[in-house]
């Protein structure tokens, strides 16, 4: 029994230094603030160390944001997710057109590579769902490419939504294509959301249901109209209230940024 | 300092030949038909350095040459070795900010020519000169008026001088008639008469007063006219000292003309004369010539100077100055331009350090037999054979020196101690064999004329002999080949001794005419073994000294009308070769085979040049996927590293072509030795004809990985390197997938539909720089 108390003991310390570099691949807070102003990030592990990750970086003229769902959580997530920041890393230091579609093209190429998927029965099925913006601030253009997790976009309480391409960053039944560059002019004031399915997919109410996307959308519609620091906290808030003591299923991000 | 271009006016058939760059690699060809005007180019180049004209270079309308040349040189040459102090602050600065410089040969009679400094300099030199005109002109103008208001005040005073004469009489007359009426009134005693007669004289008395009155006006005039006419005569004065300078300026140039058409007639006459001594006369009178000439110059040179200080006087002096302190000033200002080089002077400066040109020429430069001793001491260059022999004796560590020792046994005795021989040894260049190993051993010995050639008895001459294992002949008894190739090895070796830091440049009219084919390449490979040390510019007619595979070493000569020997004579450079008559080519065609350009692969226009097979077959592809609507004709090379030669080869046939080339480092090698072989690193002249795609390593590269995943490997892996370093790490045949997916596009397949919108920008982007450079 003492030595099971050790192993958990060691294994939480080994958990809670790995939640550590977890932390610190992830960006800098005050580096996205210089970048995006205003936004939030709403996120809560299930875990110790968590599979979603977000990502924000400039390229030239460009600033890159992501939200990744890696496939598991925990342990093998937290590998997933820092794998996939580096590869998103190495893809912005290539030269080549900044395209949200190409970089999610050149993610998968490295995440099949990385993970020697070529399509064949027994292998290794791991991927990524990810949603991607390239934003371009001089011209309010948005590049946004989904890899199963879409974009709202909130005008004046409007929101709309731009679907996602159904297929993973990572290999999947059918053969690979290039995901859909979709291209938003935004305006000042406009918010978009990207997120992982932790929020939507999490059990509880008084019925114990996901808490599904359509009250997504009508929350985020509802809290539209307030600072990004008091969205966060009602999203935080709203959630609180909705798992109850249920127990956290997935880890869960919302990656909220207003554009000014 | 490298010869970079050259362009030659009014030159025999030149009229025009326009800035022509030279190889870069310090070997260029002149190919064309006889009587095209090569040989006039070399000619006209070494006139550029000596200087000398003969009657035949004159273009028949009698326009005097003008022969221009550029030089590439670092601005440490010029300022290390010119005067800095002399140098106009505005030319310093501009020659330290160019990378060329041209120096302008201009004749000024058909015995006389100035060097001038070329287009970048001169504008600011015309500008000073356009000024010192100006100043010129007004100064001329004010003589004018001077001249004008002189006339105009000689007129005024001799008329106040006629009237004041006129009034002068007048007042005579009355005063004699007053004396008259004084005298009447005395004789006659009538009151009436005499109240009658003093009445007159009150009347004369009244006129006597008023002629006084206008003759003290009119002296007063005179005196003031006088004064005018004393003012302008003080600056007539400096006048009349310019038209003194002006006029002994005449004088010298009429007495240069004669002096030179002296000379003219007598070196028409060189080589003429019947006998050695009347020979000897003329060249005596011809050297005499040469220095009155000299002398007309210099004088010639101060006499301007002074017309220079008098016509500053006399702009000082309309401008109120005194006479003495305009002549201070005058004198202080041409001293002041004389401290700057002026344009001739800086050319001349810069001229002493610029290459020798050097002319091999079959006559003196082919190794004689024999030479007569005097005519190495007096530097005959007429001799036969002249530069030859002192090309051994260069060699062989002879000064002239040695041979003015007046006895000839004595100096018999000394070559004799030196063995008088010379080992040449041929085989790093000569594959045909003249003797043992190709080594051959040059005698001289040193004779003396016998009673057979009465003329020289017992004159010295030098004797030359070449020798190998079997036998020791005549330098004339040897094939001339062997005499040719062993004349021009000694030039080089001579010219490499040669321990002045001066840069040579090496003509050669139609090198190596009488060796074999063999012996011609020989000939090339020497030419390309010493074309660091010594740049070469040489005729030919010969295939076998044209290389294929560097065709931009080639200027092409032809008559503006072919087979018309009147019409002028046209250059055109490697990249217009085209533009020349395939007569002009054919050395070319001789080396290459049948025209290119009449069988139907390659076309006359549109072609363009890539790297491989492979390639060939994507851009094939490429283009009918994107609907391409231009016809292009794409040739592939046999690797990156054949591309210059298929450019030759196009070149050579006048066929247009485009190089197309991507960015790996083998076709980036290739592209950047066209940029400078073929362009001169000119990036407009190069982005006619060069296509560059340096973003894209190879034609799979403008593929998106998906796209080439999904229609060219058909593979489901990640691919994180370039599409091209896929094929290469996985052993791929470029060439088979490359046809394999052409055969899908032509299957229709593959439509540009079905790719992504990454391969669609991509081939769009390639397709408008294609489209942009093609026909």
């Amino acid at each position: 029994m003492e030595n099971l108390l050790d192993q958990r003991r060691e294994l939480m310390a080994s958990l809670k230094y790995a939640s550590f570099i977890q932390r610190a691949v992830l960006p800098d807070q005050k580096y996205m603030e210089n970048l995006l102003k205003e936004f939030f990030i709403f996120h809560r592990p299930r875990d110790i160390v968590s599979g979603d990750f977000y990502y924000c970086s400039r390229k030239e003229d460009y600033i890159v944001v992501a939200a990744g769902d890696c496939t598991g959580h925990g342990v093998p997530g937290a590998l997933m997710s820092i794998m996939g920041i580096s590869f998103l890393n190495e893809i912005l230091s290539i030269r080549g057109p900044i395209r949200s579609s190409r970089i999610l093209n050149l993610l998968r190429e490295r995440v099949m590579k990385a993970l020697h998927q070529r399509g064949y029965e027994l292998e290794n099925k791991d991927a990524m769902d990810m949603a991607l913006c390239v934003f371009h601030p001089r011209s309010g253009e948005l590049q946004f490419s989904g890899a199963n997790n879409p974009l709202y976009h909130i005008r004046n309480k409007v929101l709309t939504e731009i679907k996602a391409d159904k297929m993973p960053v990572g290999i999947d039944a059918i053969e690979e294509s290039s995901f859909t560059n979709h291209v938003l002019q935004l305006k000042p004031g406009d918010i978009v959301y990207i997120f992982s399915d932790g929020y939507p997919d999490q059990f509880g109410g008084p019925e114990n249901k996901k808490f599904k996307y359509g009250p997504l959308r009508e929350l985020l519609i509802r809290i539209s109209d307030k600072t990004m620091e008091e969205q966060r906290k009602e999203l935080d808030r709203v959630m609180s209230e909705w798992k109850g003591d249920e127990f956290q299923v997935d880890d869960i991000l919302i990656f909220g940024i207003r554009f000014l | 300092m490298q010869l970079v271009s050259f362009r030659i006016q009014n030159f025999r058939s030149i009229v025009d030949t326009g800035y022509h760059a030279l190889a870069h690699d310090n070997i260029t060809s002149l190919i064309g038909q006889n009587e095209s005007g090569k040989t006039s180019i070399l000619e006209a180049l070494k006139a550029f350095h000596d200087g000398r004209l003969i009657e035949d270079m004159l273009r028949s309308d009698l326009s005097l040459p003008v022969v221009s040349c550029k030089f590439s040189f670092a601005f440490a040459d010029i300022e290390n070795y010119i005067n800095k102090r002399r140098l106009n602050p505005e030319i310093r600065k501009l020659i330290s900010t160019v990378e060329t410089v041209s120096l302008t040969r201009r004749w000024i009679d058909d015995m006389d020519s100035q060097m001038e400094m070329g287009d970048e300099l001169q504008e600011v030199y015309n500008e000073t000169y356009d000024q010192l005109r100006k100043r010129e002109l007004k100064v001329m103008e004010n003589l004018e008026h001077l001249n004008r208001d002189i006339a105009t005040a000689s007129k005024k005073l001799n008329k106040v001088n006629e009237e004041a004469e006129w009034t002068t009489e007048k007042l005579e007359t009355v005063r004699l008639r007053m004396n008259e009426i004084k005298r009447n009134i005395r004789k006659f005693i009538t009151r009436d008469r005499k109240e009658e007669l003093r009445k007159e004289l009150e009347l004369e008395e009244e006129m006597f007063l008023k002629l006084k009155e206008t003759l003290e006006l009119k002296l007063t005039k005179q005196e003031e006219k006088r004064d005018i006419l004393e003012a302008l005569d003080e600056k007539s004065e400096v006048n009349r000292k310019l038209m003194e300078i002006q006029e002994g300026i005449a004088e010298k140039k009429e007495a240069l003309v004669l002096v030179q058409e002296q000379l003219r007639h007598l070196l028409q006459l060189t080589g003429m004369y019947p006998s050695e001594r009347e020979q000897r006369a003329a060249e005596i009178k011809e050297e005499i010539c040469r220095t009155d000439i000299e002398r007309f110059k210099d004088e010639l040179y101060v006499l301007n100077d002074q017309l220079r200080i008098q016509l500053l006087v006399l702009e000082f002096v309309f401008e109120g100055m005194s006479i003495e302190n305009a002549v201070k000033a005058a004198r202080k200002e041409v001293e002041a331009v004389k401290e700057f080089y002026s344009s001739n002077e800086l050319a001349e400066e810069i001229f002493k350090i610029l290459p020798d040109f050097e002319m091999f020429e079959d006559f003196s430069s082919l190794l004689p037999n024999r030479i007569d001793l005097e005519d190495i001491v007096r530097a005959n260059k007429h001799a036969e054979g002249y530069k030859a022999a002192i090309n051994f004796l260069t060699i062989t560590g002879l000064e002239y020196s040695f041979f003015q020792q007046p006895s000839s046994r004595i100096l018999k005795q000394k070559i004799e101690n030196l063995n008088g021989e010379l080992t040449l040894n041929f085989q790093d260049f000569w594959r045909q064999n003249v003797g043992k190993n190709n080594k051959i051993k040059i005698n001289f010995e040193l004779s003396h004329y016998d009673h057979t050639n009465p003329e020289k008895s017992g004159k010295p001459f030098i004797e030359f002999w070449i020798k190998d294992e079997k036998e020791r002949l005549y330098p004339k008894q040897r094939s001339r080949g062997v005499r040719w190739f062993l004349s021009f090895f000694l030039e080089l070796k001579a010219t490499a001794m040669d321990k002045s830091r001066r840069d040579k440049v090496l003509l050669i009219d139609e090198p190596a005419v009488s060796l074999h084919a063999r012996a011609q390449e020989d000939v090339l490979m020497v030419f390309d073994d010493i074309k660091e040390q010594i740049q070469i510019i040489y005729t030919t007619h010969s295939p076998h000294l044209v290389d294929v595979n560097k065709l931009y070493r080639i200027l092409a000569v032809q008559r503006a009308i072919e087979d018309d020997m009147k019409s002028e004579t046209l250059v055109y450079s490697a990249q217009s070769l085209k533009s020349a008559t395939a007569d002009t080519l054919s050395p070319i065609y001789s080396t290459m085979g049948a025209r290119l350009s009449q069988q139907e692969i390659i076309k006359s226009f549109n072609n363009v040049i890539v790297k491989d097979l492979a390639t060939f077959y994507f851009l094939k592809a490429m283009v009918a996927l994107t609907g391409f609507e231009k016809e292009c004709y794409f040739l592939p090379a046999s690797g990156a590293e054949s591309i210059p030669m298929m450019v030759n080869i196009l070149m050579g046939w006048g066929i247009d072509y485009v190089i197309l080339n991507f960015g790996n480092s083998e076709e980036r090698l290739v592209h950047e030795k066209l940029m400078k072989e073929q362009y001169d690193n000119k990036i407009d002249l190069a982005n006619k004809q060069m296509l560059f795609l340096e973003d894209y390593p190879d034609t799979e590269d403008l593929f998106s990985t998906i796209d080439f995943k999904k229609y060219v490997v058909k593979v489901r892996e990640g691919i994180t390197v370039k599409n091209s370093e896929y094929l290469i790490d996985n052993n791929y045949s470029r060439a088979i997938l490359a046809s394999n997916f052409l055969q899908e596009v032509t299957d229709e397949s593959v439509s540009f539909k079905t790719l992504d919108d990454e391969t669609r920008d991509n081939l769009n982007s390639f397709i408008q720089q294609l489209s942009a450079i093609l026909k």
